[in-house]
């Protein structure tokens, strides 16, 4: 397992564009957005979250879109097979390596914006660990949308997949509300976690069924 | 695996979208034979090399494996990647190194290739890239999807006496050629 989470990280490292793209377009999100309202300090920061959570969940929509396609064209991922590699941890992996050089980055530049739109220090630590969990969310249902119509343009199938995440975005509104009214915010953070463990569990799994189902 | 068998395909079909590509495809292979799948372009070939290496399934029959044999394939897609070197490519692959390598680079003089990204090869010289895994592998069964397509003369002979050897040394070969190898092969016609 070390030695493909090295070869897919490698591998990911070495196409910049796939990885510093993604970033650099939230970055250009988050930066640009002040500059086109005229709002006051304190409304920049209500109408900020949103388009912090709207920034990363298009910015990991987009960078989805060669998750799987390139090993399926180039013949690596019949290779996987031929080799009795496990095409569950290879997705897996591959998710894994995409939030850690897309995702991670991401929940820190959201850190890093809170702290600039709201001044507040342990809110927007909140903000960041809540968009590392978020983050790894989108990879995993975009990455099943990409999956679904692989050699059919696969970004179909990631807007298909859009109303999957709503009721994460509902959930991330909500968790906004608590945190601003200082109510009681654990209950959502509990709710994404076991989001985030269902789908950690269940989707290398059935993204790799309909990946096979691809190969035949 | 019973009585010898390396590999052993019974009543093979493959149907796509209720067209039958091909029908009761019948063969066995004991260690060091070597099964040559002839046929007319679009006849199943590669389909029928891709359910062998177990990427896809057959619609009927069955093909039998030792469950403890090891396989290696070069198909029609090199599962290189374009973006990286030659060498980054072959470390990538894990099952050797370059000093193991050097033998076969020199012979298909790809030595001084080595720091070229494989999108700025040729054609032929992306097929030598490819052929390294079955060069520097130590699989028992190796299948090879039209494996002289875009080799040169030279490389072509290196090919086939290396894989003479392989069949001598008790491995298994089964391959899709339009050209006759010289293997000594039991033919599968499509």
């Amino acid at each position: 397992m070390k030695g493909l989470l090295h070869i897919e990280l490698f591998k990911l490292f070495k196409k910049i564009r796939s990885w510093l793209g993604p970033v650099l377009i939230f970055t250009l999100i988050i930066i640009a957005y002040p500059l086109t309202v005229e709002y006051s300090t304190s409304e920049l920061a209500k109408s900020f979250y949103s388009i912090l959570w709207l920034g990363s969940l298009m910015t990991i929509m987009f960078s989805t879109e060669d998750i799987f396609l390139e090993d399926y064209l180039d013949g690596t991922m019949d290779q996987y097979i031929v080799n009795n590699i496990s095409l569950p941890l290879i997705v897996f992996i591959k998710i894994f390596v995409y939030w850690l050089l897309i995702g991670v980055p991401i929940g820190i530049l959201s850190f890093i914006f809170a702290i600039a739109f709201t001044s507040n220090f342990e809110s927007s630590l909140l903000i960041g660990v809540i968009s590392l969990v978020v983050n790894y969310i989108y990879f995993a249902v975009f990455s099943f949308g990409n999956s679904l119509s692989l050699n059919k343009g696969s970004l179909l199938s990631s807007l298909v997949c859009l109303p999957l995440v709503l009721p994460i975005l509902i959930t991330l509104g909500k968790f906004i509300t608590a945190l601003e009214y200082a109510l009681n915010f654990y209950s959502y953070i509990i709710l994404l976690l076991g989001v985030l463990s269902i789908i950690i569990t269940i989707i290398p799994f059935l993204i790799s069924f309909i990946l096979k189902a691809h190969l035949d | 695996m019973t009585n010898d068998y390396v590999l052993a395909a019974h009543n093979i079909g493959y149907s796509i979208n209720n067209t039958k590509l091909f029908k009761n495809i019948n063969f066995e292979a004991k260690k060091g034979e070597s099964i040559h799948i002839k046929g007319s372009n679009g006849s199943g070939k590669t389909t029928l090399l891709r359910i062998i290496a177990g990427i896809c399934s057959s619609s009927n029959g069955e093909v039998i494996i030792d469950e403890e044999i090891s396989k290696v394939m070069v198909g029609h897609s090199n599962a290189l990647k374009d973006y990286l070197t030659l060498k980054e490519n072959i470390l990538m692959d894990g099952s050797f190194d370059i000093k193991d390598t050097n033998i076969f680079l020199e012979s298909l003089n790809l030595k001084n290739k080595l720091e070229l990204k494989i999108g700025s090869l040729s054609f032929g010289q992306r097929k030598k890239a490819s052929l390294l895994k079955v060069f520097n592998n130590n699989s028992d069964l190796i299948i090879l999807d039209e494996p002289c397509v875009g080799l040169d003369a030279k490389t072509q002979i290196y090919l086939i006496e290396f894989l003479k050897k392989e069949l001598a040394k008790g491995k298994t070969i089964v391959y899709s050629s339009h050209i006759d190898m010289n293997l000594d092969s039991i033919e599968v016609y499509l």
